[in-house]
């Protein structure tokens, strides 16, 4: 499978946490800017410097089109698309999937997803301002466990040190 | 709703005293006038703090801003906050990156009002439009990264966004800093002390809501095209990776560096201060950016010790040296403190500067300094000043109240080392450099490198063709001129003002990130295409004008004119150990150079006031009508 994958590599070319991805994903899809919006999330703790995307890989055999109660989701041209008109706005998807890449809406109150913007350039990719949002085939599900491994490993990291001083 | 995009159109007026919170719209005329940000917190302060109103008295008014281009993935985050300074007693204004901006537009709001003092501390939430003040006794006497935590944790959301104060602002240190999202400081004026004032910890803000464009199928491909521009900026890709280390040689090799409260601008041993340096021996473990950033300036920092914090900036590292100290350690030690304690870097840096020097030629004694061994270079006096700053212990509790009230309490010649213009610190030396040093000279918050200082003048920089300064300020400059300096800062302060007025970041936008980048032309485009409201380009320049006038007048009404716009003595004696060995200041320079900016503005030559009809040319009446009635009074 083809999927939006956050490939960080050393000094300067990592996340800085910009959100640039969340903007104009938010503003290609809806018009707006809107983070709650945004097809791809940012988590960040700005304590510890860390920042890593979270969006959707687009799985093989994705374990949201597997909860979906009413069918709502299937794999169109290797991408996972959320039928909008069946979905019932459960959030069984939103529980199913490992790394939280599918959300319900505010507006629409249905799940929605990354569509890898039709499958042409996705607006994310082509914005971020360290190239490190690729489109590329891989073989799950290695990348999906990466992003949470590699959160607690960034604030494990750097909390070994001083923070004790008692501020 | 009166705008189609950019404004929400509403402010947030909280009463600390009665606890009312009131929420009134922004009226298109104050938009259209002012912009948002900086131009907007005058604005404002002007309106809602009575004058003469002391800085940490509940009359005091703290205005946090957004701005119209807030939230725009083109460096445009920057939350402007603004109060009338408990440090110099002029207006007291700046900004800082992070999201905290964003955050309070997606929650429906342009602008934060805060007055009046609550009984005990509190903090605000703000919540998509909703305006709570919460209790805040348990974060008091907090570190502002817990206090951060805490209230994130409280209000149920990791995506909350913090400003708070430290100990320092709780303290009413003079130069507190406002501190948001952990490690972003508004850093001078002691806007910090307002806060704690204010019996105010923090205000939090979490937003969900819509941002909306008022012609959006422009704005991808008109952004698309400005970065672009913006990225082929020279020395660009160096400054993406280095941030303002990069500014370490230069300050060493052409002069601006403060060696020992500025008895030198060399500093030997700065190599070890250097973006390559930290780069090298593994310090810098991340780039990081602000909110919708494309350059990523900052970095996440950790010592071999483990000491970790967001940031380093060259001002914070000139400081260090002024203390005589150029070790990459301290400098991590020194940052996360002050991120910690809320302290600005530089006035903090260069008031311990200061006790050095006096303790050096024996104006201060051990016994003055409870036994602290205050020489030069003395790194763990160093540290442990800051900490008896913040907590106002012993003489940190002198040096807390700021460099003009420290000099004259120690007496005996102190005010010979003081290096302050209206009471802030010089956080660069000035000497052999008029342009650069008449924005420092003449800035309404004193001493500051962003509100008219001029970069492209400092040791004959290239920064500038001819060709663009002559299409851009009318005239070419020589970087040694006096009669050019004055024209330099005029275009460079009104254009600062504009920037900072709409929430950019000064590094990618003109003027101050140099000639041809954003500039009024593109700010008429982005401001259309964002909120419809269609000002042309040349009004800008009338824009920043009309600021620097309001605050120039708030100023004069504080009393502030001609006497202020000076020179600390250090800066008229000969500079020693750099590009501008034996340069300095005279007071005919002073007015030579003051004579001649003040004609630009058509201000009183005399006082350097704006007079009422400058004020009323510029629509702005009601202080018009003030400074005529000062005038008066004092014949």
């Amino acid at each position: 499978m083809k999927g939006l994958l956050f490939e960080e590599r050393e000094f300067p070319d990592n996340c800085i946490g910009c959100r640039t991805c969340e903007l104009v994903c938010s503003f290609a899809h809806e018009a707006l800017i809107n983070s709650e919006k945004a097809r791809i999330r940012v988590v960040k703790e700005d304590r510890y410097g860390c920042s890593i995307p979270i969006v959707c890989i687009q799985c093989a055999s994705p374990t949201c089109v597997e909860a979906c109660p009413v069918n709502a989701i299937g794999i169109e041209k290797d991408i996972v698309v959320v039928n909008e008109d069946t979905c019932i706005g459960c959030g069984a998807c939103t529980r199913a999937c490992p790394i939280g890449a599918i959300r319900i809406h505010p507006a629409t109150g249905k799940a929605f997803k990354c569509d890898l913007c039709g499958g042409g350039v996705a607006e994310c990719v082509s914005w971020c301002p360290r190239n490190v949002l690729r489109v590329r085939y891989h073989s799950e599900p290695r990348p999906t466990f990466d992003v949470a491994i590699a959160l607690a490993d960034a604030i494990t990291a750097v909390s070994r040190g001083e923070d004790g001083d008692g501020l | 709703m009166a705008y189609s995009g950019g404004y929400s159109g509403q402010i947030a007026v909280v009463d600390l005293s009665t606890q009312m919170v009131e929420v009134t719209s922004l009226e298109p005329d104050l938009a259209r006038k002012f912009l948002g940000g900086r131009g907007l917190g005058v604005a404002l302060l002007t309106r809602y703090m009575v004058a003469h109103a002391d800085p940490l008295s509940p009359e005091n008014v703290i205005i946090f801003e957004a701005a119209p281009f807030t939230g725009l993935w083109i460096s445009a985050g920057r939350l402007h906050v603004t109060a009338r300074s408990p440090l110099t007693g002029t207006i007291g204004d700046g900004n800082s990156g992070g999201a905290w901006a964003p955050e309070l537009r997606a929650a429906g709001f342009d602008a934060v009002v805060v007055r009046g003092r609550a009984d005990a501390p509190v903090y605000i939430f703000i919540k998509d439009g909703d305006v709570k003040i919460r209790r805040a006794e348990h974060l008091w006497g907090q570190g502002v990264w817990e206090t951060t935590e805490t209230i994130r944790n409280e209000t149920g959301d990791r995506e909350t966004k913090v400003v708070a104060i430290g100990l320092a602002g709780e303290r009413r240190v003079r130069f507190a800093c406002v501190m948001n999202d952990f490690a972003r400081a508004v850093g001078q004026g002691g806007l910090g002390a307002v806060m704690g004032a204010k019996n105010l910890k923090a205000v939090a803000v979490r937003g969900r809501g819509d941002t909306r464009v008022a012609q959006p199928d422009r704005l991808m491909g008109f952004l698309r095209e400005k970065v672009e521009h913006i990225r082929r900026k020279p020395g660009l890709d160096y400054f993406k990776r280095m941030g303002t280390t990069s500014l370490i040689a230069p300050s060493n090799e052409v002069g601006y560096a403060c060696y020992r409260n500025m008895q030198s601008t060399r500093c030997p041993g700065a190599e070890k201060l250097t973006g390559e340096h930290f780069l090298n021996n593994g310090y810098f473990k991340k780039s990081l950016g602000c909110y919708g950033c494309f350059v990523g300036c900052s970095h996440f920092v950790v010592s071999p010790d483990g000491t970790y914090t967001e940031g380093i900036e060259f001002g914070t590292l000139n400081e260090l040296t002024a203390c005589g100290i150029a070790d990459p350690d301290v400098a991590v030690k020194y940052n996360r403190l002050c991120n910690q304690l809320g302290l600005d870097t530089f006035d903090t840096g260069h008031v311990i500067a200061f006790a050095m020097e006096c303790y050096e030629k024996g104006i201060l004694t051990a016994a003055e300094t409870d036994g602290i061994d205050l020489r030069f270079g003395n790194q763990v006096a160093f540290l442990e000043m800051v900490d008896r700053i913040a907590r106002r212990e012993g003489l940190g509790d002198i040096l807390a109240e700021g460099l003009v009230p420290a000099s004259r309490f120690i007496g005996k010649g102190a005010e010979q080392f003081a290096n302050h213009i209206k009471g802030m610190a010089l956080d660069t030396d000035i000497r052999g450099m008029p342009g650069w040093g008449l924005g420092y000279i003449t800035s309404c918050i004193g001493a500051d490198h962003l509100r008219g200082a001029t970069s492209f003048t400092i040791a004959e920089s290239r920064a500038m063709s001819a060709e663009q300064s002559l299409r851009l300020i009318g005239r070419e400059i020589d970087p040694r001129s006096l009669e050019d300096a004055p024209w330099a800062v005029w275009y460079e302060e009104k254009g600062d003002a504009v920037q900072d007025s709409l929430g950019l970041c000064k590094f990618i936008s003109s003027p101050h990130g140099g000639p041809d980048l954003l500039y009024y032309e593109d700010y008429a485009t982005l401001l259309a295409i964002v909120s419809g409201i269609e000002i042309p380009a040349p009004e800008f320049d009338r824009i920043g004008e009309r600021i620097v006038n309001l605050e120039r007048a708030f100023n004069a009404r504080e009393g502030f004119g001609r006497k202020d716009d000076t020179v600390p003595p250090r800066m008229m004696e000969p500079a020693r150990g750099g590009y501008n060995e034996g340069k300095f200041y005279t007071q005919e320079m002073l007015d030579t150079m003051l004579d001649a900016y003040y004609r630009l503005h058509h201000w009183d030559i005399a006082t350097g006031v704006p007079t009422p009809e400058r004020l009323r040319e510029l629509d702005l009446p009601d202080m018009a009508a003030e400074i005529a009635s000062c005038f008066a009074e004092r014949g």
